[in-house]
């Protein structure tokens, strides 16, 4: 039995050491955090329910990307493309061509008071004339019930005009960029079209709401931390009928870091400047190359 | 007696030796980036998607204007002292320049001009040329203008071409990645292929589907959405745009 101990000890200590060794050497870099980064396009609750599409999320902190060309069918929201991208402590989201409420207003049937008036508008002083207070027909949006006097126009000439020339969508919106990296983020926003006119957004500021009321409120650059450290920025919150549809464009969160560099304590002397880095040279005027490379045009 | 003995040690020996080349393998692997196989690796190109790279975690910022030059091929890695996932190499159209994005002690993270758009990686900091890019491009998609700034003054502002609604020019931070003399392109044969690719053209005309700052014969397109992704500019614009370094940064935004 003795004499058995001690290779029995060696192998013993040994498999430990094999299992340490492989526990240490397979060990993450990282760790994930408790929320991981994640980031979708699109997303609504409320009637017309859209899943986030598309939806990235990163748990091992490796970036994953996912793009979808189209939405789940549904009458409220179309896109071209989206991409969703997900990794350690950043996320992004790109957008473009987003329509809300297409070839809706197409659909209303003008009361036939409205056409007549519109039909007949005087050609001087028109613009004088006040907007009638009709019901306009069901939208088949979740909006409350809407009359003319919701539309956003100045008169009755902007009115006639809308309602007989109606434009493509409700909302149209061509690029919606957001990205975080840590706890900062930020958006960038093309043009936005808002039933058919193109509004200057007042500033992509955190914060920010897009006067559209009370058609629906709009909320441009939403940012948050959540109580694990984790932040979230959203793109654009667009709130149909105070809250009965409520649809979410571009958000992306970004975890905390798996490790995050711990403060430096603040020195106690003022601080001395850092040594210049070396300055490289100036870049040189580059040589033209002939070649044929076909590019987009 | 002595046989039982010799039994049981060949177990202990047994494992001695595979803890040995664990631990063999664990320290070659744990300096792997220095012997990486370039052979196996893909080259970040115009022409190529690299999936695995790292995006651009700043798409907008601006930077100080270091660019580099791989002298040989050269990894690429995900974050310093990680795994390699693709290579590049010193030429693309003419030299390769690319523009730092950022810096960790020994390492430098460039913008690729491979797909996806926005993508990094980060390099060894050794048998690389260094330069500094006084220059900054920026086009402007709503107001469609390209502007040109040295040392952060401007050099001018011109009215452009960019993409039309289908085929957006892409948002985010890219770099000029050539500066070549196409004669296929009669009219406008003086094209800056950009680091960047067309988000919704998976290909156009034969090519990867290139973003690229050239000229084009009527001036009825400067000022209006109306490429397939590409910037067109006057001829005045590109004259300039021309003796600008390659890898200088160049900022896609919405304003």
């Amino acid at each position: 039995m003795r004499r058995q101990l001690a290779p029995t000890v060696l192998t013993v200590a040994a498999v430990a050491g094999v299992v340490t060794f492989s526990l240490v050497a397979s060990a993450p870099v990282g760790n994930a955090a408790a929320r991981p980064s994640s980031a979708y396009a699109v997303s609504a609750e409320g009637q017309v329910p859209i899943a986030r599409t598309p939806y990235a999320e990163s748990l091992d902190g490796m970036r994953q990307t996912t793009s979808a060309l189209e939405l789940p069918k549904n009458p409220l929201i179309s896109v071209r493309a989206g991409t969703a991208t997900a990794g350690n402590d950043s996320a992004s989201v790109e957008l473009f061509d987003i329509v809300i409420g297409p070839e809706i207003l197409s659909q209303v049937t003008i009361p036939p008071e409205l056409k007549q008036t519109c039909s007949t508008l005087p050609t001087t002083g028109a613009d004088d004339l006040p907007i009638p207070d009709l019901p306009l027909p069901d939208l088949g949006l979740p909006l409350p019930q809407l009359s003319t006097k919701d539309l956003p126009v100045k008169n009755l000439p902007d009115l006639c005009n809308l309602l007989l020339t109606p434009p493509k969508s409700l909302l149209a919106i061509d690029s919606l960029s957001v990205w975080c990296s840590g706890d900062q983020g930020g958006v960038d926003i093309g043009s936005l079209t808002l039933l058919g006119q193109t509004v200057k957004l007042p500033s992509t500021k955190q914060g920010a709401t897009l006067p559209a009321a009370p058609l629906a409120t709009i909320k441009v650059n939403a940012q948050g931390k959540h109580s694990d450290g984790s932040f979230t920025i959203t793109g654009l919150t667009i709130d149909l009928g105070g809250g009965t549809e409520v649809i979410t464009l571009a958000s992306a969160t970004c975890a905390t870091p798996a490790a995050k560099p711990t403060p430096t304590p603040k020195p106690t002397q003022p601080q001395v400047p850092a040594p210049p880095l070396d300055h490289p040279p100036a870049a040189p005027v580059p040589t033209p190359v002939k070649t044929h490379q076909p590019v987009t045009g | 007696m002595r046989d039982e003995r010799g039994s049981s040690s060949i177990p202990a020996l047994a494992v001695l030796l595979l803890l040995g080349v664990v631990a063999v393998v664990g320290i070659m692997g744990g300096k792997k980036h220095q012997t990486v196989d370039l052979t196996t690796l893909t080259a970040s190109t115009t022409a190529t998607t690299i999936t695995t790279a790292p995006l651009d975690a700043q798409p907008y910022a601006g930077t100080d204007g270091l660019v580099v030059h791989p002298r040989t091929e050269a990894a690429l890695y995900s974050a310093p002292d990680a795994d390699a996932f693709a290579k590049i190499g010193p030429t693309q159209f003419g030299p390769t320049w690319l523009p730092v994005v950022e810096q960790s002690d020994g390492w430098v993270r460039v913008l690729l001009p491979s797909k996806p758009n926005r993508s990094t990686g980060w390099l060894q900091d050794q048998d690389l040329d260094r330069a500094s890019s006084a220059y900054l491009i920026r086009v402007h998609t709503s107001s469609r203008t390209i502007e040109l700034f040295l040392n952060g003054k401007s050099l001018g502002s011109w009215k452009a071409g960019v993409g039309a609604k289908k085929t957006p020019t892409p948002p985010g931070r890219t770099f000029l990645l050539g500066s070549i003399i196409d004669h296929k392109r009669s009219a406008s044969p003086i094209v800056l292929p950009l680091g960047a690719h067309s988000p919704t053209l998976d290909t156009f005309g034969g090519g990867p589907g290139t973003v690229a700052i050239h000229g084009w014969p009527r001036p009825d397109v400067f000022g209006a959405a109306i490429s397939a992704g590409c910037v067109r500019v006057p001829k005045v614009a590109l004259a300039h745009l021309q003796k600008v370094p390659l890898g200088t940064l160049v900022l896609i935004d919405s304003k």
